[in-house]
């Protein structure tokens, strides 16, 4: 097998898929992750590749201990996504998919900051158009309010990695310093990992994507900014409280959240968490843990996705407030469902066992015990949430509202039962995962101790659900989050200044410019039925380019 | 070990409960509003899937 980088592989692909007709599209994009996917497991560790830019050696394939499970799980749910929209996706969504998990590799195997801000980037454009691709105004939406939260850490990446290179004359990407460029960089990582309260773009985003582009949002924009932190800043104090409390906000507004896909999206935010406390503490056996943790999520997350995707395409209902009664019409789903669901949960046996163990585990001999028990909160809230919540009020009980559930096609239950058996598989014999890992560090996860604690935990945890599970009712809600600023700022600022703004700036003396046409200047863009997004995110999006361009001019230099 | 299960059984009860209230008293005090009510919400007030043809609960569309 040749040695090039997947990601050339998916974005290679990706443009195929464009070109090849329709009734092509569905094979394509299998074959294309496929063949990635085996790439990737041809590649021998210690492969690179290098290219000369402008004088400058960028590495675009550094495929070492860390950068391998990453690869290889982001290639395999590429996989598992595009065989599970076999028959759901349409174009743009198969190329932007493609092309997204060819970013997401392309950040875990840059060897040095600049090629990880150009597959940074990438990412943020695919990701885009990946939501965009469901064209509905609520994509739309969700689509204009993540362009400008990337944006901004985009630029305030860039900005660190310049302020990096013209401070040490380096742009290697490997253990780094805190200091005033790298905290540019540091922010610019956690905006991407979903850090709260720079958080709500996942679960404003995630849910209003199509079922198939769900699955593949939940896998690569915030594990490949875990990788970036595991890359960058183990052992950094700072992110154990940061990943603290991202793992108690999640589960706490997953307890509240009535829509199902959004309610898995804050448990992204949470789970996410556990592996930034595992970097933060950054010994050899907690970046074995935060990978270990991050390599199960994306298969078990990925699986519960398809699960509640597999809900909303056969009933047209994402809100448990309106579901109920499914057990009789979708029972293959509640127990695939069930399997991601007691993965997430660690419950001995499933994926997320041996994962959250080691993570857990390296945490409290870290000496953070305090953060271990605060991690060990969150499990209860994701055991409740994620496993006795959402299947109790959305398979079992009475249905809530009259619902037609239409068949679901054969496809979305093979990616389920695959998923399904790579979980399983993992629980019953972690070495399938712990031999991926970065550092030998020798782990035993089934002890008699851990099993015992692990079963009285989730058992403790289901009991208490049976008490409270009156007060867990759902109910038609949104929950407000930090998104609030910038969903509700404009509409409270508008009235009030635009008028203001639009005097100043009639006022202004005008230079002779281009006549940009009337539906551009509103924001209208043809091609991507109707209004994509106002023209300030427009104005904002050049000028990043612009920045962008700018700031490469002086790297270069 | 009993000791060790006794005390993981007494927490997971407390953190269960403590979890539960204290979501909904936040919920009920500052973050939950009824559904579709935010800012920037488009669509059905309740949820853009609710009586959607089938085709846009996917997002397929006719590229051609």
């Amino acid at each position: 097998m040749p040695e090039f980088s997947p990601a050339f592989v998916l974005l290679v692909g990706a443009l195929v898929v464009a070109m090849v007709p329709r009734r092509f599209g569905a094979v394509t994009t299998v074959a294309v992750a496929a063949l990635a996917l085996l790439v990737t497991v041809g590649l021998p560790l210690g492969a690179t590749a290098t290219y000369d830019f402008y004088g400058i050696e960028l590495t675009t394939m550094r495929f070492d201990g860390l950068a391998r499970p990453f690869a290889l799980v982001f290639a395999s749910i590429m996989l598992l996504g595009a065989v599970f929209g076999w028959s759901t996706m349409g174009t743009l969504e198969r190329v932007a998919g493609l092309a997204t998990a060819g970013a997401a590799i392309g950040v875990v195997l840059a060897g040095d900051l600049l090629t990880l801000f150009f597959f940074w980037e990438l990412k943020v454009t695919t990701v885009v158009l990946l939501v965009l691709a469901r064209r509905r105004a609520v994509s739309s939406a969700a689509a204009t309010r993540y362009l400008p939260v990337h944006l901004v850490g985009g630029v305030v990446l860039l900005g660190g990695v310049m302020w990096h290179h013209v401070s040490t004359g380096s742009l290697q990407f490997e253990g780094l310093e805190l200091t005033g460029p790298t905290s540019l960089v540091l922010t610019g990582f956690l905006v991407s990992a979903a850090a709260v309260p720079l958080h709500a773009w996942l679960p404003d985003t995630y849910p209003t994507a199509t079922v198939a582009a769900t699955v593949l949002l939940s896998a690569f924009t915030t594990k490949s900014a875990v990788y970036a932190l595991a890359r960058g800043f183990p052992g950094l104090d700072l992110l154990i409280w940061i990943g603290v409390v991202m793992a108690l906000f999640g589960v706490v507004f997953a307890i509240l959240e009535d829509d199902i896909r959004r309610l898995l999206s804050y448990h992204i935010v949470s789970q996410v968490g556990f592996m930034v406390a595992a970097i933060g503490v950054g010994t050899a056996a907690a970046v074995n843990g935060a990978t270990a943790h991050a390599t199960a999520h994306v298969l078990y997350k990925g699986l519960l996705l398809m699960g509640a995707g597999a809900v909303v395409y056969a009933t047209g209902r994402s809100r448990t407030s309106q579901l109920g009664g499914l057990r009789g019409a979708l029972p293959i789903v509640l127990v695939l469902y069930m399997v991601g669901a007691l993965s997430i949960s660690g419950l001995a046996g499933f994926s997320g066992f041996p994962a959250k163990e080691l993570a857990v585990s390296s945490i409290g001999a870290g000496g953070e015990s305090v953060a271990q028990w605060l991690l060990k909160l969150a499990s209860v809230g994701t055991f409740l949430s994620v496993a006795l919540k959402l299947p109790a009020f959305t398979w079992f009980g009475p249905a809530r509202e009259p619902v037609s559930v239409q068949r679901i096609p054969a496809t979305m239950y093979v990616a389920m039962g695959v998923a399904a058996i790579a979980n399983i598989a993992i629980g019953l014999r972690p070495s399938l995962l712990f031999d991926l890992l970065p550092a030998p560090e020798p782990f035993v996860p089934y002890t008699a101790g851990k099993l015992v604690e692990s079963t009285v935990l989730l058992g403790v945890t289901a009991i208490a659900f049976v008490v409270l599970r009156a007060r867990l009712t759902p109910k038609a809600t949104t929950s407000l989050d930090t998104d609030v600023v910038y969903r509700e700022l404009p509409v409270w600022l508008g009235p009030r200044l635009g008028p203001r703004v639009g005097a100043v700036v009639a006022s202004l003396p005008r230079p002779a410019l281009p006549t940009v046409p009337a539906a551009w200047r509103r924001g209208a863009l043809p091609g991507l039925g109707g209004t994509v997004a106002p023209g300030w995110v427009l104005g904002g999006t050049i000028a990043g380019a612009m920045v962008f361009v700018l700031a490469l001019t002086v790297v270069v230099r | 070990m009993i000791v060790d299960a006794v005390i993981i059984g007494v927490f997971a009860m407390a953190a269960s409960v403590v979890l539960v209230i204290g979501a909904k008293w936040l919920g009920s005090a500052v973050v939950s509003r009824p559904a579709g009510t935010r800012a920037g919400e488009l669509g059905d007030p309740r949820d853009d899937l609710v009586d959607a043809p089938a085709d846009a609960r996917t997002g397929e569309v006719d590229d051609a």
